[in-house]
């Protein structure tokens, strides 16, 4: 028997919002009482922000709007302006001693949304990873010392390739 | 001379401060501090516990004895079954609060792959879905018992039946229209007409359907055949199973082995 095909579930935030109901004049305001947006706050690394910028990734059918009212309604923080773009999908497969084999690979396509914030509402980039970006775990340390041993063996032997390191 | 001095150099702030609070238009907004003591001061809320209120934009990052853990330890969903019993007050409460939660997970994601390191237990985002899916089903379900009350009919949109462009049949979605359809000028599609033009291609598609309907007559009854010749001692009843198994092995498009 063939394997049964099992159907992905799509994640919700990955799915699309439905569409307003219908607005006609006269009647009462359409209001959402379930949002189902979401929103990333992101680091910018091209530089360093001022303290009332903030970058978030955004929800793809969200408008300007949407974006001033989840954060002042659902957040409680004043927004004095805000500006959207669409960051397109591009991959990193350059062939370069730049470029290594782990970074390459696909950046999705996703909205980001520019926010300056009003009042006394500021935001410094928290700093999450303290120590533990520059410490390493034994076994990270064991990997990294095989393969300077074989480059080291690569560099002894380097004037008879194709000659395994135990010929004498 | 001194007393002089102090005069105006405090006159001289009060102005300043005049200056700047004409600037600004609107009063200057501190971030909502929640006053917990409100609550205690009543003798009838004594018992109340009041959790601590974060700052605002810092809900987007986990709590700070979380940073750089390796393990970390959640609850289980919400069931359905104890989303029912709740109001829909506070459904919505819960629902935020799976929101905030929700979006303070994706974005401790997002940082964590940007540094390359290892997110601690990604399943915790699965929780949240699946918590928030249940709750969307359960506010579905009394949306639908209310309309089913009122109207007898349910929410969801209503299947009828269409034709599309080329005069083909199929099941459509009704929408919402502030005009009725027929009377929009310039837009004839997806109504219940076959125009001329689609004759030829009307021709084509019944032509098609007919072969494929003979093809699955003329396998069936070959398959009648033989297995009669096979086994003579066959009921109809085996021959009817027989044919069962093989109509679903001819849509699978493969043989067991």
């Amino acid at each position: 028997m063939a394997a049964r095909r099992v159907t992905y579930r799509l994640p919700l935030w990955k799915r699309a919002v439905p569409r307003y109901p219908l607005y006609l004049e006269g009647r009462p305001q359409n209001r959402v009482l379930l949002c189902q947006f979401w929103m990333k706050l992101i680091k910018d690394k091209t530089f360093e922000l001022p303290n009332d910028r903030v970058h978030f990734e955004v929800h793809p059918q969200m408008s300007i709007l949407d974006v001033k009212q989840y954060l002042e309604k659902i957040y409680n923080v004043d927004v004095l302006k805000v500006r959207t773009y669409r960051r397109t999908e591009y991959t990193i497969n350059k062939d370069s001693f730049d470029v290594k084999e782990t970074d390459k690979g696909k950046i999705p396509a996703a909205k980001v949304a520019c926010v300056q914030l009003g009042g006394a509402h500021r935001l410094t980039f928290p700093n999450l990873f303290g120590e533990k970006l520059l410490s390493t775990t034994p076994e990270e340390d064991a990997t990294k010392l095989e393969e300077l041993q074989e480059k080291l063996n690569v560099a002894k032997n380097w004037e008879r390739p194709g000659i395994p390191p135990w010929f004498s | 001379m001194a007393l002089q001095m102090f005069r105006r150099s405090v006159s001289v702030i009060r102005h300043s401060v005049r200056a700047l609070s004409r600037l600004t238009i609107t009063p200057p907004t501190q971030p909502v501090a929640l006053d917990k003591f409100s609550l205690l001061k009543c003798g009838s809320c004594r018992n109340f516990h009041v959790s601590v209120k974060r700052p605002d934009l810092m809900e987007f990052f986990d709590s700070k004895d979380n940073w750089g853990e390796e393990n970390i330890k959640t609850g289980r969903p919400w069931k359905m079954e104890e989303l029912r019993i709740k109001s829909n007050s506070d459904l919505h409460k819960l629902w935020y609060v799976l929101l905030k939660e929700r979006n303070m997970l994706l974005t401790m994601r997002h940082e964590y792959r940007q540094e390359c390191i290892l997110f601690p237990n990604p399943e915790r985002i699965d929780k949240v879905e699946e918590s928030m899916e249940n709750l969307m089903n359960i506010i579905k379900e009394r949306d639908n018992a209310h309309s089913l009350l009122e109207t007898g009919k349910s929410v969801e949109r209503e299947k009828v039946e269409a034709l599309d462009s080329f005069g083909r049949p199929y099941m459509k979605r009704q929408t919402e229209h502030a005009l009725p359809q027929r009377n929009i000028a310039g837009k004839r599609m997806f109504l219940l007409t076959r125009d001329p033009w689609m004759r030829k291609s009307q021709r084509l598609l019944r032509e098609k359907y007919l072969k494929t309907r003979h093809r699955e007559r003329k396998r069936e009854l070959r398959y009648i055949r033989r297995t009669r010749e096979r086994f003579p001692d066959a009921t109809e009843e085996d021959i009817e199973h027989g044919l069962e198994r093989e109509s679903a092995r001819q849509k699978q498009g493969f043989y067991d082995v």
